[in-house]
């Protein structure tokens, strides 16, 4: 007699994870957007010393944040932000191809563009700020090199202080994209590339016309993950500039946690969390639209 | 192929095929069970033990531990002694994650009992009426030991909401070294001079004579510049006298007599450039000699110390850190009277004595420790100095409600001037209407 399965083995499988991410990420997303319709203040205590539950506002957390000319800096400045993208996309599938060759001593190239990925942010920031001081290393570096005169208030500006932090994080990120893009190409069995130089390819056709489109999901996981990434950005901004000068570094994942852990106002960060992840949702459809064909589907 | 196997190309493992030895069935199951039901107590206890007929009062306090274990210890030790009926729980973090948990912690209704807060920090969370009042909760005979400046420290919309504990008041520290190179004979007695003098080392030896930590409210209260109108509806912080005082900051910046990271990096930017060696004058804290001490020997050799440059008003400031008691704590008579002990003339003078900050009680301060204290070291001259200073210093925190929202306004004036975006008088005219529409519509 056959051995048949029951119908509910694969939930009871799967009911472990389930339970966690109910916990752990679907409830508290659920209840994150509830808080963006609440006036909530965590510890907001009444006369008779009770805490102040949530109050129903509607949209008035949106209308505020309509209202709010910070928010339109932060959305702005992510939304610059953006720009790491593409940079970092590029120079990780330059990298990829590079410690993809069969070269002595490889490895150790791959380890050490992993490095700044697996080092925590804050000893990043330390580091990048001793890079970046008036009188730190790159000042001192192209006052040396006579590429500038005086120093450049690289965070200190409200001119380059994005752009410095910016170059932190793909500095910081290129590793770990490096590390994707490595495994993609290593998917690619290498029967594509011999038929192409076979039929008289140069390298760069080999790259352009059968290496890269192979290679597309990867670049659309890839730049989903970081377009993600570039949006929430938080680390860097913490620990090199908060938000300043100027408001130039304010994104909005700095103005979200100032909002909800610095000024407890729950309900207008959970507003702000909400927008938020609305632009994280639609630039990733478009990532989707746009990486749509790619892989053996290309051909 | 997965990305680890791409880093290393090492070999994966089959699945199944680890050398893990094999369970068998009937001990698996209730193993498993066992190791998930072990986590979830776990995960469900709370780190505050019980003790059966005891009260329980949690007390938390910042950045304390591990160097002042045996302190916080023998603390703990004698008041449970005293009061047998009490069971003491410490935890010590950083200040932010002090507000983050507390915050947390309120919210869950299993609030801590008295916790360790900046002046800063107790003002927000007494806006949210989530502190005790310490005007009613504490004896008017307690109230008198502590210097009226720092009982004052967080005192809201009238109402004090907190026992302030220790202090530090800042004292000029200065590299002899470079003031010698630069034909100084002595520090600045006003901040005027302590300008000149930043002048004077930038040309001589091409260092920074100093690099401000600049807190522009605190600043126009120092030099009796009013802040708010009488009845405090109206911001008028536009005045001549404030926008003078800010051209003093726009001046050292754009004549580049301060550092220009002084914007980011404010405090620690000067301690670490002291510490170095590459600052003429430091205006802080003694408890930051010994980290110079630690740091870089050869800078503190050089460092002598004279009090801070005066200001019109004679007003010091001063960092106040405070014990509060949550609304939401479970024990709040008990916990009063544990914040007292906390803050009583013998505990903090015993913590003076291992650290070089001051205490916010009078009696404390008056003890032969610090007035027969000799002046051998440039530690024992500048604890001498800051306790000269303890009965002209206040808290200058101004408790005002939308403070974020202020202090963002205040911020954004000073970034604009220094950075040479708006005159000052441009840069305080926009903070003041700012703080107006702030204000008013903060008014019921």
């Amino acid at each position: 007699m056959k051995d048949r399965q029951h119908p509910a083995t694969p939930w009871f499988f799967l009911l472990p994870a389930l339970v966690l991410l109910t916990i752990f990420t679907f409830y508290p997303i659920v209840c994150g957007v509830l808080l963006a319709f609440f006036d909530y203040d965590l510890v907001r205590t009444s006369p008779n010393g009770s805490l102040v539950p949530p109050m129903w506002v509607g949209l008035q957390n949106f209308v505020k944040l309509y209202h709010d000319p910070y928010f339109y800096i932060a959305l702005k400045n992510s939304l610059l932000y953006l720009v790491v993208v593409p940079l970092i996309q590029g120079l990780s599938i330059l990298i990829a191809l590079l410690v993809n060759q069969p070269l002595p001593g490889i490895r150790l190239f791959r380890a050490a563009y992993y490095i700044p990925v697996v080092t925590s942010i804050v000893v990043v920031g330390f580091a990048w700020d001793w890079v970046f001081r008036p009188d730190g290393l790159l000042n001192v570096g192209l006052m040396w090199l006579h590429v500038i005169s005086k120093p450049v208030p690289w965070l200190t500006d409200s001119r380059y202080a994005l752009w410095s932090v910016m170059f932190v994080t793909l500095w910081q990120g290129l590793g770990y994209y490096m590390l994707l893009y490595l495994a993609g190409l290593q998917t690619i069995s290498p029967e594509f590339e011999e038929a192409a130089r076979i039929d008289g390819a140069s390298p760069a056709q080999v790259f352009w016309k059968v290496t890269l489109p192979l290679l597309k999901p990867t670049v659309a996981m890839c730049t989903i993950i970081s377009c993600i990434s570039a949006l929430r950005v938080f680390g860097e901004i913490w620990v090199l500039t908060k938000g300043g000068p100027e408001n130039s570094t304010l994104t909005l994942g700095w103005y979200i946690y100032t909002k909800g852990f610095m000024e407890f106002d729950m309900g207008y960060a959970a507003a702000l969390a909400l927008i938020m992840a609305i632009f994280v949702g639609l630039i990733s459809i478009i990532n989707f639209a746009f990486f749509k064909e790619g892989g053996l589907k290309y051909y | 192929m997965d990305a680890a196997k791409a880093m290393g190309g090492a070999k994966g493992t089959a699945p199944g095929r680890g050398s893990t030895p094999r369970m068998s069935r009937p001990v698996k199951l209730p193993a498993v069970a066992l190791v998930c039901l072990a986590l979830l107590l776990g995960a469900c206890q709370r780190s505050t033990d019980q003790v059966p007929g005891k009260t329980t009062l949690e007390f938390w306090t910042v950045s304390l531990k591990p160097v002042f274990n045996d302190y916080i210890n023998d603390l703990m030790r004698r008041y449970e002694a005293q009061h047998p009926d009490i069971h003491l729980v410490w935890l010590d973090a950083p200040i932010d994650a002090v507000v983050q948990k507390l915050q947390a912690s309120i919210a869950g209704g299993v609030s801590p009992d008295v916790v360790n807060l900046n002046t800063d920090y107790a003002f927000l969370l007494a806006q949210k009426g989530a502190l005790v009042s310490m005007d009613e909760a504490v004896s008017d005979n307690v109230k008198r030991g502590y210097f009226p400046g720092l009982w004052n420290a967080a005192r809201y919309q009238g109402v004090n909401y907190a026992l302030p504990w220790y202090v530090t008041l800042q004292v000029t520290m200065y590299n002899s070294a470079i003031f010698q190179k630069a034909g100084l004979d002595r520090p600045p007695t006003t901040w005027d001079e302590a300008a000149q003098d930043a002048r004077i080392i930038k040309q001589k030896t091409g260092e920074y004579g100093f690099q401000p930590y600049i807190k522009l409210l605190d600043d126009f209260q120092m030099y009796g510049i009013p802040i708010l109108s009488p009845d405090h509806k109206r911001a008028v912080f536009n005045s001549p006298a404030a926008v003078a005082r800010l051209q003093w900051y726009v001046d050292l910046f754009q004549q580049d007599l301060v550092p220009r990271d002084t914007l980011t990096r404010g405090y620690q930017g000067a301690l670490d450039r002291y510490t170095q060696g590459d600052l003429g004058m430091l205006f802080s804290g003694p408890q930051f000699l010994k980290r110079i001490h630690d740091n870089q020997i050869s800078t503190y050799k050089v460092t002598k110390v004279a009090p801070l440059p005066k200001t019109p008003t004679g007003i010091v400031a001063a960092a106040t850190m405070n014990f509060v008691v949550p609304r939401a704590s479970k024990h709040r008579e008990q916990a009063i009277q544990l914040a007292e002990f906390l803050t009583n003339d013998e505990n903090q003078l015993n913590f003076c004595k291992l650290v070089a900050i001051l205490p916010s009680r009078i009696e404390a301060a008056h003890n032969p420790y610090f007035t027969e204290r000799g002046d051998k070291t440039i530690d024992d001259q500048a604890i001498k100095l800051d306790v000269g200073q303890l009965a002209a210093a206040q808290d200058l925190s101004l408790g005002l409600p939308h403070e974020a929202d202020l202090s963002r306004a205040i911020k954004e004036a000073l970034e604009g001037a220094l950075l040479g975006r708006k005159t000052a008088q441009q840069a305080l005219d926009d903070a003041v209407a700012q703080w107006n529409a702030i204000l008013g519509s903060a008014s019921p």
